[in-house]
Parts: C-alpha cells; structure tokens; sequence
C-alpha cells in the first residue's frame, strides 16, 4: 500500500550512493594522474641544495631529546670529541685534551666561539650541567658518565674530568655509540621531568639545526652561526622509505641523492647508471664463530682448535660479496692499525684434514656413519642459536657454510631462532657456538679486548671465558695513560686468546654507498665507520655546479 | 556441473602439492640449505629456478618449503576445526549455564585484536612452526565455536535427538553419532576453508618476519626477495615461484571450499572465520 | 523504539567486558618474555654495572610485583593516563594518534567504499543468482579474494610503481610537504593505490557475505509469497529482500570499521607507509609495553564500542532479536 513512495525514496538514495562513488572515482583518477605528473617534475629536478637522505624506519627519525636516549637528529648535538680512524680522536666541543699519568683526570680545552643555535654561549658550565643532570635524574645514558666522580670549572673553556677509577678509554666511551652529548643549560635546567619531556626545539651547538619534522620527513638546515666548518649544502632532508628497492628506484628516479647498504648485486647493476656513482666503505662490521666455554664440547681446547680450522672464511666472504676474510684473533685490522699483533695473523687457515687430525689426536672417533664421537663415545651435536631479528642474510650465509664443512666432519648442526633478545642470550648460554656480528667500532682498539674479561663491572662474558693473566693484563691497560705499554700489553693479550681459541674470526663486510653525481660530491671520506649521516660527511658535502 | 568439475581440478591440484612435500627429498635437486652455486644465478638446466642471494637452489627450496607452509596450514585448521566442532558440540548439545558462561568468555575474548595477540603469544614459544601453528588454532577457534554452536543447538531440539535420549543413549553416543554427523558438512567446508586462511596467515606472518627467518618456507622465501632486491634488479625467478605456489594453493583451497559448500548447501554461509 | 533497561545492560556487560579484555592483555603482555630494558642495555653494551640496571627497572616501575604494577596501571587508565612509551618517552596516546591517522588515510575510504561496493554487487549477485553474470561475477571475486593481500600488494607496486612509475613508491607526501604544507591531493596521490587495493579486498568479503545473505532471502517464503503475489521485481527486491538480507552486514560491517583500528602491516610494509600497523609490531619487537597496552586499549575500546552499537542497530532493525532475550 505504502510502498510505492519508499521504494522510489530508496532508489534516489541508492543511485545518488552510486553517482557520488563514480564522481568520486572520476575525481580520484583524475587527480591521481594530475597531481602524478606535477609531483614527478618536482622531484626529478630539484631545485634546492638540500641534500635528500633515505631512512629505512619512521622510528629512527622520530626523537625524543637528547638528555633521554641520544635519539636526536644528526648534525645537531655534538660531544666533546669524535671517534676517529686508528683509535685517534677529532676533536669537537673539546679543541685538545691533556690527560694526567694515571689516566684519572682529564681536562678539555672547549672552543671558545661556540653558541647553541639560540644564540646563547656555549660555555663549560653547560658540560658540568649535562653530567649533573643526567646523574641526579637517573636518565638512561647516565650509565656512560658512571665512571665520572666531577666536572670542574676553573673558567668558561676549560672542563677538567675527574675519574672515580683510571680508566685510559675514557674517550672511547664517551664519543662511541651511544656516546655523550652537551645538552643545554639554559633549556634543561627548567625542565622538572626529563623522563617524559618532548623537546621540539632541539638546540644544539651542531653544524645543523632543527627544522621540521613533518609526514614522513625530517629536515634539518645549515647552522649559519656554527663555529666550525660550514656545511655548503642549505639543508638535509630525512625521508623514510621502508623498502631497500624502494630506496634503490628513488636514487635512479632523482627523488634521494645517496641510498647506503646496498647489496653488491644491487651495486653491480647500478654500474654504468647515468649520473649515479658508488663508492665501498671498507670494514664496517664484522663476524665471528664464538664458543661457549662453559658448555661442552666448546670446553675441549682441541676441538676449539680443530674447528677453527674448519671455517671456510674465503667461501663466506665471497659469498657476502663485500668484506675480506680477518686473519686475527679478534681486532679488525684495517681500524685497529698497530694494535693488531703481526704474529698472530693467519693462524686459522682453512683446512679441514688438519681439523680431523686435531680431532683424532684428541680422542674423537668416528662410527660407521661418519658421525663424530667425543672421547667418551656421545655423538658431537651443535645447535646454533640465531636472534631472528638482528639475523641478517649474512649470519644465515655463515650458518649455511658451517652446516656444510661441519657436517662433512661428522657434527649435525642445527640451528633454533629466538625472536627476543632475552632469550637468546640466553640460548647462547646453554649451547656450544654462536655466530656474533658487530659493528667494527667495538674492536679497533685495545680497550676493545675487554669484551674477554671478567672485571667487577663485568662478571662474565659470553665466551665464559676467564684467564687471570689476562683480566690482571687489561686491568693494567686501563690504569695507564702510556701509549707503547698499552701497545705492548694488546700484543700480549692477543697471543693469549690466539692460544685459547675463545672465538674465530671469520670476515668483515663492506658497505656500500650509491649517489647522484650530479648532486652532490664529497660523501667519500675514506675508509673506516662514517655513516652517510655522519655530520663530518654532511659538512664535507659540495653541490654539483 | 561446473561446480563438479571445479571441485575436482582444486582437489586434484592440492594433491600434487602433498604429492610435492611428501616426496620433496626425491623431487628436490639440492638440499633446502645447501649452497650448491653461486649467488644470483638465473634459470638455467642445473638450477631450474635459478639460485638465491645465498647461492642455495631456488627450486630445492621451493620443493622444501611446500612441507612447512603446509604443515603450517593444515594443521592449524585441523587443530582450530577440531576445538571449535567439539567444543560448538557440546555447548549447544548441554545448553543451559555453561553455554551462557562459555558464551559470555567469548564475547570478552572477541575484542582482543587476533593478529597481535597471535604475535604476542608466538613469543612465548621458540617461533617454531609447530607451536606458531598451534597458538593459531586455538585462537582460531575461538570465531568457529559459535558457527559449530548453533546448529548443534537446533539439532538438539529435533524429535530425533529427543527420541535418541528417550531410549537411554548415553550423551557422548549422541553428541558423536547423530549430531556431529549431521554437522559433517558444514565441518568439512569450515575446515577447507580454515585452511586456506591459515596457510596464508603463516606465509604472510614469514613474510613480515615474525618468525625463524632459516626455516625455508614460501613466506621468508618471498621476503628474502623483497628485501634482497629482486624488485628493483628485476630477478623474477627469484620472487615469483614462490608467490605464484602461495596464489596456487590457496586457489584450489578457495575454490574446493565454495565447491564443496554449494554441494552441500546453497545456502550455507561459513565465510566468517 | 529502544528499551532502556536492556540497553543499560547492555553498556553494563561491555563495561565489564572492556575490563576483562584490559585485565588479560595486561598479563599477557607482562608475562611475555623478555623486556625493553634488557633488550635495549644489551643494544648498548655489554659491561653495564649491576645497580645501574636495577635502577632503569626501578625507573620504569617494573621492579615491583605484578599485581602492583596491575594496580597502578588500571588506577591510570581510569584516571585517562595512558602512560608514556619506552622508547619514545613520550606520551603513549599521541603517539599513537599520530600512526593512526595515517592508517586510516588508506583504511577508512578503503572500508567505506569496500563495504558499498561489496553490498551492492553481493546484493546484485545474489538477486540474480545463478544467472551467467552472477557466475562469472561470483568466480572472480572468489578468485581475487584467494590470492593473499600482500602478494597483490608487491605485484601492485612491481607494476604500477617500479615498472611503470605511474604512482609513487611509498611514503605518504611529496617533498613539497616541507616548503607548502601537507596538499590533500599529494596525500591521496600517494595513497590512492593502496587505497584500491584495500578497498577491493574487503569488497569481495563483503560481497560474498551478502550474496550468500541475499540468497537466503529469497528462498524465504514471504519473498516467494511477495513474488507469487505479482509484486512488481523491484518492490520485492527493494522492500523485503533488501532490508533482511542487510541485517547480517550491520554486525559484520561494524567489526570491519572497528578492525581498521589496528591498521594492516602488510600493506604499510609494502607501501611504505609506516602506521599503526607498523608500530605495533615495532613495539611488539621492542617490547615497548605502555606502547602496547596502548595500541590493545584502543583496539578493545573499539571493538567492544561496535559490538554495543551493532547490537543496538540489529535490536533496532529487528525487534523479535531482543524479545528473544539474546
């Protein structure tokens, strides 16, 4: 009776539905390639001397403060001096440094000119604050400062650091990762709950400033009023792109100027490329098979030996693509420098008939399958924990080889992933070996070899490895400021894990960076750890024309 | 008719994927882990498929990883499929409190968001596929209960239940002899199609690397090509296989599963997972 | 139309539920293994003294019994404090508000849209139902829907964006955004391929739903009735088949809307597109448990809220479900 009006009533609605959805759609299309062609052009000729720099995540460009956890934009913040090659030190806030006999007290000259990006002086009022403050607020990285008793001004340039402890790699600590920088006093001191504090303004003293943080970008701009080197270019963009392809199609469509870590496959068919050139950072991390000493078999001295006879550095390498085979013990030679000991490079070649021979004379047999039998007759099985999140193709390369040779010997390895990070260190306490990847930084120097000790601040260590003479050794290197009997002691220390065998080299890896030549020249510092957002690569920068 | 035929061609294909992982040690050339070539090798008559960035043999791995990915699949549909019949057999057949208590801890449960949870819940294991493919199930089930409960419940109401109860059959005769008979059909379809959403569930989870990353299965196969570089350098051989199994799989799983529901009954919805 | 005293009872239970849900995550959460600390001391060193790592969990309140921390926590969010994430150190809704507007960006037009389109051909579909059109329709979006998202999604990209660089790679913006502030239109441009992609996907799911829905409509008897009565096709189709077979897509499309809430990782992973669906996972990874607490409160909000406003519009369409007390 009633329907006729409802139904038409309900057909205008849902026509009207379907002519909003098709003008919607129309829209859409039309705009799609419109606005397509335009932001196309835009990013294809760009017209600014800011350089465009990939990140891989949007939570490595989202900072909180530099007081809570380091995490700042690049370029901004800077410490008192930075890393450099072969265990030397650029200076950055500090011009020079003098350091007492003891290595206890030491005293930085500041620059004199510098100022935070407000225009407010930088002074070392502002270096005792950043100690005090992160101390009496219990914040994260007051951990790095623990081994400071004071910071002392006698006047405004001059920051005198006194030790609880000697301690001759004081610098190392606080430049390396996650390091220490100078905050501001004139900011902080307001601020009643650092914990939770969210700067926006992030003033530093660095050759960058702040600028905007906005829908997937970051950007920074030239600091006009820093004290240092300049940079030339007006400005940095962070942008996130997920995808290591992605990041490879926005290098050849112009839209970054330097995407970093590709792999060598990617870098072979960029040879050639218009306009993009590449250069190889040479030992930027570095692999090892380690052992547990506390778990059998690893605690038989033999089998160390044997096995690290049976790790074919030479294939994993060529299988990496990059990197070169390290010959020792534990220092990466190409940072570490004169701190490598000559007489124990190539000590672990690959030969596997002298593995079964150190196996035999050591009481192992083999049943009629091939399996290995230990001196009391049990079957040799290994199982290699893996961290499934920091588990890089190259770790699953490594695990692959050892499969192979390993098995050849008559060892079943076998392999269990831990997505936490608990856990797996905990795995790699109850098993035999586990393939550990590092970051070069951590092994360039003799301070570096503490990562074998058992000091009071350091219980254990993975390896469970623990040989007086060398904790009594390290203790000494850390209780002198005496660069020759640093050298000499790193020598020794050396020669006893080269004898102990707590771990294998196997190989460091490359990085390789790829840029637009047309762009921008001076990424290519050398060799060593400089990443493409490094502030001395960002100031080195020149622009194209 | 068509449907007939469709039924059989999808049950036909997901044979020759069992027949596959069954017999992946005589089918496969290489190992799954082996490093049998060099690296980014294109297809040729030693590497069908071509090799991987490792230099393992992408058509080994391919073989290989049909026993995990269906493994996965399967056994967290039979495992969700399984819970949620006895468990919808048994609320419906009894009713009364424990229906109306069980039936409330589900709506609670309900609101939990699957996904996360899942993720959270596969940290407490090694992520392995066994106990990943067990945590899906019992998640799973959560959603069939309802869908198994609800015919259970009018089944129980028939005269024919009532005239079983009267001539003294025991409660388990009834519930595993009239009632989950009758319910078979829309068992067997929720089961197909538990399965297909399943082994997707577990390719996608592998692909966005929630878990072993050396396990070889189609998942962490296709997303060690994407991050590899197989996009941008253009190494079809090397993304594709295993993408174009995944897509196969599931097709005859989707497929078997609307077949088999439009035989039984036209009318039956059992989409809601 | 409504009745109040059900409807009370109705808000009462989803409290109550809402607090359980809450309650449970909690636990889960806190009994997962591993912790933020450990995992983030371990990224820094391996040297870390003793009382320094004690003093980050006294820091972080999780030195205390988990009961307490349960208190505390549950004491806070009544009070609207969501707590302030581990790794960010900042406050957890914001942040989480940040992500989910760009989740919903792609998700909440792809939702939309997904559901109309599913509707109205499922609607069509089931109609005509067993017609040539209906078949080849049917088979289509059966075969579409079979093929996982993410594989559509990296073929999506392979095609339209490395191969024929017709979209963007990733990302939600344009550089421009940093000189002219955000342009709607470059969002949408950036947005519009993962957008088609979502909203095809829950399309098909939509459309098989109501076909099905639609199918058993007709087959009821009224229809059969109304038809045989000589009603004109359209009348039928409009005022009874119409209206009952969409009381099944009311539940149905509430959860999709409440769902979008937790975003879809796979299609943020292959779109570069970090929302948050992204950072759960992140703070899954991280074990950035105010974070995630967070991200389930939100969710449980949500979806407990459309379970309320489902009921509420079924019981509102369907008088007899709330007389038959369920």
């Amino acid at each position: 009776m009633e329907q006729k009006p409802d139904l038409k009533r309900n057909r205008i609605i849902i026509y009207a539905c379907l002519c909003i959805i098709g003008i919607a759609a129309i829209c859409v299309a039309a705009w799609g390639t419109g606005s397509g062609t335009a932001a196309g052009s835009v990013t294809k000729t760009p017209s600014t001397t800011e350089v465009i720099i990939p990140e891989d995540s949007s939570s490595s460009i989202t900072y909180s403060s530099n007081m809570q956890k380091g995490g700042t934009p690049p370029g901004v913040y800077q410490g008192l001096v930075i890393k450099d090659l072969n265990g030397t030190f650029d200076p950055a806030l500090a011009e020079s440094w003098d350091i007492s006999a003891d290595a206890k007290v030491w005293t930085f000259h500041l620059v004199k000119d510098a100022s935070w990006s407000d225009g407010v002086p930088f002074t070392c009022a502002d270096v005792k604050f950043t100690n005090d403050y992160m101390k009496a607020n219990n914040l994260t990285l007051a951990y790095v400062l623990h081994d400071v008793e004071t910071v002392d001004c006698p006047d405004d340039n001059t920051a005198v650091v006194t030790l609880k402890t000697s301690y001759s790699g004081f610098l190392d600590q606080i430049s390396r990762q996650p390091g220490i920088t100078i905050s501001p006093q004139h900011i902080w001191q307001n601020i009643t709950d650092p914990q939770h504090y969210e700067d926006n303004q992030f003033i530093g003293t660095g050759p960058f400033v702040f600028d905007q943080d906005t829908a997937g970008y970051v950007r920074l701009l030239r600091n006009d009023a820093y004290y240092g080197k300049k940079a030339q270019v007006t400005g940095v963009v962070l942008k996130v792109i997920t995808n290591p392809d992605s990041q490879v199609l926005a290098l050849k469509n112009g839209e970054v100027d330097v995407v970093s870590d590709i792999t060598p496959a990617v870098a072979e068919s960029l040879k050639g490329e218009k306009n993009i050139a590449m250069y190889t950072i040479n030992d930027t991390g570095a692999y090892e098979v380690a052992f547990n000493l506390g778990q059998y078999p690893s605690n038989i001295t033999a089998f160390r030996k044997a096995m690290s006879h049976a790790v074919n550095r030479d294939l994993i390498s060529s299988l990496f693509g990059t990197g070169r085979p390290t010959e020792t013990t534990f220092l990466v030679p190409s940072l570490a420098g004169s701190y490598v000991n000559p007489a124990d490079v190539g000590m672990y070649n690959y030969n596997l008939t002298e593995a079964r021979e150190i196996l035999k004379s050591a009481g192992f047999t083999w049943d009629n399958e091939g399996t290995l039998l230990s001196p009391d007759g049990k079957a040799v099985t290994l199982t290699i924990p893996m961290n499934t999140l920091s588990s890089d193709s190259n770790i699953q390369k490594i695990v692959s080889v050892l499969k192979n040779d390993w098995g050849t010997l008559g060892i079943k390895v076998s392999t269990v992933a831990y997505e936490d990070k608990k856990q797996y260190r905990k795995a790699v306490g109850a098993n035999a070996v586990f393939i550990d990847s590092f970051p070069v930084t951590l092994h360039d120097d003799a301070d570096a070899l503490s990562d074998f000790a058992v000091t009071p601040l350091q219980e254990t260590n993975y390896y469970n490895y623990n040989n007086a003479r060398y904790n009594a050794l390290l203790d000494s290197i850390h209780n002198t400021a005496d660069q020759q009997a640093i050298l000499r002691m790193a020598y020794q220390l050396q020669d006893i894990l080269a004898e102990d065998i707590p771990t294998v080299p196997i190989c460091t890896s490359d990085t390789i960076v790829a840029y637009r030549s047309d762009r921008f020249t001076g990424w290519d510092l050398g060799p060593g750890y400089y990443t493409v957002t490094d502030p001395r690569v960002l100031t080195n920068l020149t622009p194209v024309q | 008719m068509t449907r007939n035929i469709l039924l059989r061609v999808s049950v036909a294909i997901l044979f020759l994927y069992f027949a596959v992982a069954l017999l992946a040690p005589f089918i496969a050339p290489y190992g799954a882990t082996a490093i049998v070539g060099a690296p980014l090798q294109p297809p040729d008559s030693e590497h069908l498929l071509g090799t991987n960035n490792v230099g393992q043999d992408i058509f080994s791995q391919l073989v290989y990883g049909s026993q995990v990915t269906l493994i996965f699949g399967f056994c967290s549909a039979l495992l969700s499929v399984s819970i949620s019949t006895c468990a919808g057999i048994v609320l419906g057949y009894y009713g009364g409190s424990v229906d109306e208590v069980v039936c409330r801890v589900l709506d609670v449960l309900m609101p939990i968001p699957i996904f996360p949870l899942l993720i959270v819940l596969t940290t407490f294991f090694n992520p392995g596929v066994v106990q990943v493919s067990i945590v899906m199930g019992v998640l799973g089930s959560i959603h069939g209960i309802r869908l198994i409960r609800a015919p259970a419940l009018s089944l129980a109401e028939t005269p024919f239940i009532e005239g079983a109860k009267s001539i003294g059959a025991s409660d388990l005769r009834i519930m595993s002899r009239h009632i989950l008979p009758n319910l078979m059909p829309i068992v067997t379809v929720k089961f197909v199609t538990a399965s297909q959403h399943f082994l997707v569930m577990g390719v996608g989870l592998s692909f966005i690397g929630l878990w072993d990353t050396m396990t070889v299965d189609w998942g962490s196969m296709i997303q060690n090509a994407y991050s590899g570089g197989a996009l941008s350098l253009g190494l079809w051989w090397w993304i594709l296989p295993p993408g174009l199994a995944v897509v196969g799989i599931s097709l005859a799983l989707a497929l078997a599963g609307y077949s088999l529901e439009e035989s039984f009954n036209p009318r039956l919805e059992v989409n809601r997972i | 139309m409504i009745d109040g005293q059900y409807l009370l009872r109705r808000i009462g239970y989803s409290g109550a539920a809402f607090f359980v849900c809450v309650s449970i995550t909690f636990f889960i959460l806190h009994l997962m293994p591993g912790d933020y600390i450990t995992n983030y001391l371990l990224s820094l060193s391996n040297t870390l003294p003793k009382e320094v790592v004690a003093q980050f969990y006294q820091q972080y309140g999780l030195d205390r019994p988990p009961w307490e921390q349960y208190l505390i926590y549950i004491y806070n969010i009544l009070q609207g404090q969501w707590g302030y994430s581990y790794q960010y150190g900042l406050p957890v809704f914001p942040l989480i508000m940040e992500k989910l507007t760009w989740s919903l960006v792609i998700l909440l037009p792809a939702v939309l849209f997904g559901i109309i389109i599913g509707i109205v051909l499922g609607a069509w579909s089931g109609w005509r139902s067993g017609g040539k059109k209906d078949l080849a329709l049917f088979n289509f979006m059966i075969v579409f829907r079979a093929i996982p998202e993410f594989w559509w999604a990296i073929m999506a990209v392979w095609v339209f964006a490395f191969s024929l660089q017709w979209f963007p790679l990733g990302g939600f913006s344009s550089i421009s955004v940093l000189d002219s502030g955000l342009d709607p239109w470059d969002v949408l441009y950036h947005a519009i391929l993962p957008i088609c992609l979502m909203t095809s996907f829950v399309a098909t799911g939509n459309y098989y739903v109501m076909r099905n829905s639609m199918i058993a409509v007709i087959g009821e008897d009224y229809i059969t009735t109304a038809r045989a009565k000589g009603l004109d096709e359209h009348a039928v189709l409009w005022n009874h088949a119409l209206k009952n077979a969409l009381l099944p897509m009311v539940t149905m499309t509430t959860f999709q809307v409440a769902g979008i809430i937790m975003g879809n990782v796979f299609i943020e992973t292959v779109f570069s597109w970090p929302g948050i669906g992204l950072l759960t996972t992140e703070a899954l990874t991280m074990r950035d448990l105010p974070l995630l607490e967070g991200i389930f409160l939100l969710d449980a909000l949500m979806t407990i809220g459309a379970m309320l406003v489902a009921d509420i519009l079924v019981s509102y369409l369907d008088p007899r479900i709330r007389m038959g007390g369920q």
